[in-house]
């Protein structure tokens, strides 16, 4: 559904979403597509943004567009939670 | 301010400031191979950084595939006399459970000098982001 559509349906909270279709602009993905997966108690967005899957992303649905910046150093090593 | 060289890597102990909160984080590696400053957020967690909304989302593209991060803006961040106020760093789980990088954002923006030989970490000149403090 449309990042919108969970902003009426979640309002005013952290969702962890699955990103479904974006637009990327130079250094950042704005994400229009989205499948709700639960919403996020503010102090658990911590924990729950690190334990993300891949091409999925916790974000506040105060914001009107959802935007993901992206950061490409080629030698930065990544992990995310075991 | 002295660097210490653990059998592998190069690292200096920091110092943040957040909300009034103040860390001492120590093994923060010297990495001139990143572009910025990345802390873990078990380490921030215990002086309340969080992620809040309004903190810029980030996904790094790396060696590892990719990860989210965030970023912050600290109050001060403090290594050795040298005081950077207000800057904004990456909070980002790490790989070896390391504490934090201390990027080119930092090292290169304010004119650090690395002495690989005596292993110590200098100012080289007056930089209007930075002040040096006589005692902290």
């Amino acid at each position: 559904m449309k990042w919108q559509k969970v902003r009426d349906l979640f309002p005013d909270q952290f969702v962890l979403v699955s990103i479904l279709d974006y637009t990327e602009k130079y250094d950042k993905k704005i994400v229009h597509e989205v499948s709700p997966i639960r919403s996020i108690p503010d102090n658990e967005a911590n924990k729950e943004l690190f334990r993300s899957e891949p091409g999925t992303i916790v974000y506040h649905t105060a914001n009107e567009e959802c935007i993901i910046h992206i950061r490409r150093d080629p030698f930065r090593k990544v992990e995310r939670v075991q | 301010m002295n660097l210490q060289f653990d059998g592998e890597l190069l690292t200096v102990s920091i110092t943040v400031i957040f909300r009034g909160s103040l860390l001492h984080i120590d093994n923060v590696i010297i990495d001139t191979g990143s572009s910025h400053t990345i802390l873990t957020p078990d380490v921030l967690e215990t002086i309340g950084v969080i992620y809040e909304n309004g903190d810029p989302v980030y996904e790094a593209y790396g060696i590892g595939g990719s990860a989210p991060f965030y970023t912050k803006v600290m109050d001060e961040l403090r290594i050795g006399p040298y005081v950077l106020t207000n800057h904004k760093i990456d909070v980002g789980i790490l790989p070896k459970h390391h504490n934090g990088l201390l990027g080119l954002d930092i090292l290169m923006h304010n004119g650090f000098m690395i002495d690989f030989h005596q292993l110590i970490l200098e100012h080289s000149h007056q930089s209007s982001l930075m002040k040096k403090k006589s005692s902290f």
